[in-house]
């Protein structure tokens, strides 16, 4: 097994272990809140998701930067944009699906049209749009600039989002960590749990992104392979009729 | 436990589970694919000398 192979192995068995953890203590450990009551157990896994939706944007906007600046254009950039954006696809209807169920009873609805809620919708929106331009087919350049276009052009919600408790009037309360005056909310075996959730479904993330990048690199290659193979084919059987 | 609280980490739980899963497959699938075409150009190959 190659160095690069035993790392990613070991950055998928960690946040295996590390997700295992948080869900012990979330679950089994943390006492329960003295408003919120068990409730508040979902804290351990909601706003880890949102980070990690914003990180994954964050990530595919930077690549999606480098790609269409011309010095540094690789295919490598425009692939890591796509794993990036697909595992924040994964994490942001995580973060619908969590909010979701945590909403309905703290606030007696599933779903709400409040402003927070439906920036995060057209967030959702906006990416799955840019996966599915990944699938039109056209040249590879071709495909790389107008995604890396698409990805900076819904990159533009992410600060929406995040700022939407504060423009607007919303039910969804202020951020607990990632707040302006980074004052943190959650003390104790919470405020530890909190942080190691962090830490985990990071590491899920970039297993993910690590996976998927190399999986589209080897598709890449394998598509490549074809079109020389396919030529190759055609010239013997030219040479063949001569 | 509050079945809100168990449905959410039933949820995200089965959801990690199918995405690692579905890009394991995924991988391997294409691993092998791969592999099977580096090993078959050879041959081919050498048929286009041949001729």
């Amino acid at each position: 097994m190659s160095t690069n192979a035993k790392l990613k192995r070991g950055v998928g068995v960690a946040a295996l272990v590390t997700i295992a953890l948080t869900f012990w203590l979330g679950l089994v450990v943390t006492p329960p809140a003295e408003v919120m009551g068990n409730l508040v157990r979902m804290l351990y896994i909601h706003p880890p998701m949102a980070w990690i939706a914003y990180l994954a944007y964050g990530i595919t906007t930077a690549a999606s930067l480098l790609y269409l600046w011309k010095r540094t254009r690789r295919r490598e950039w425009d692939l890591i944009a796509a794993a990036s954006a697909e595992a924040g696809v994964f994490f942001t209807g995580l973060t619908i699906l969590t909010g979701s169920i945590w909403g309905r009873p703290a606030w007696g609805v599933w779903w709400t049209w409040d402003a927070l809620l439906t920036a995060t919708a057209v967030l959702f929106l906006l990416y799955l749009g840019y996966l599915a331009l990944r699938q039109v087919p056209m040249s590879e350049t071709k495909r790389g600039v107008r995604s890396a276009i698409a990805a900076l052009v819904a990159f533009i919600d992410v600060p929406i989002v995040h700022e939407s408790v504060y423009w607007w009037k919303t039910l969804h309360q202020t951020p607990s960590v990632l707040n302006p005056s980074m004052n943190v909310e959650v003390h104790g075996s919470m405020a530890w749990t909190l942080l190691l959730g962090f830490v985990a479904f990071t590491l899920a993330y970039v297993w993910m992104v690590w996976t998927r990048f190399e999986t589209s690199r080897r598709q890449a290659q394998l598509a490549d392979l074809e079109v020389e193979n396919a030529i190759r084919e055609r010239l013997s059987a030219e040479e063949v009729r001569i | 436990m509050n079945p809100y609280v168990e449905a959410g980490y039933t949820a995200v739980t089965c959801s990690l589970g199918a995405y690692a899963i579905f890009l394991g497959v995924r991988s391997r699938q294409v691993k092998l694919r791969l592999a099977q075409l580096r090993a078959n150009q050879v041959p081919h190959s050498g048929l286009v000398e041949d001729a």
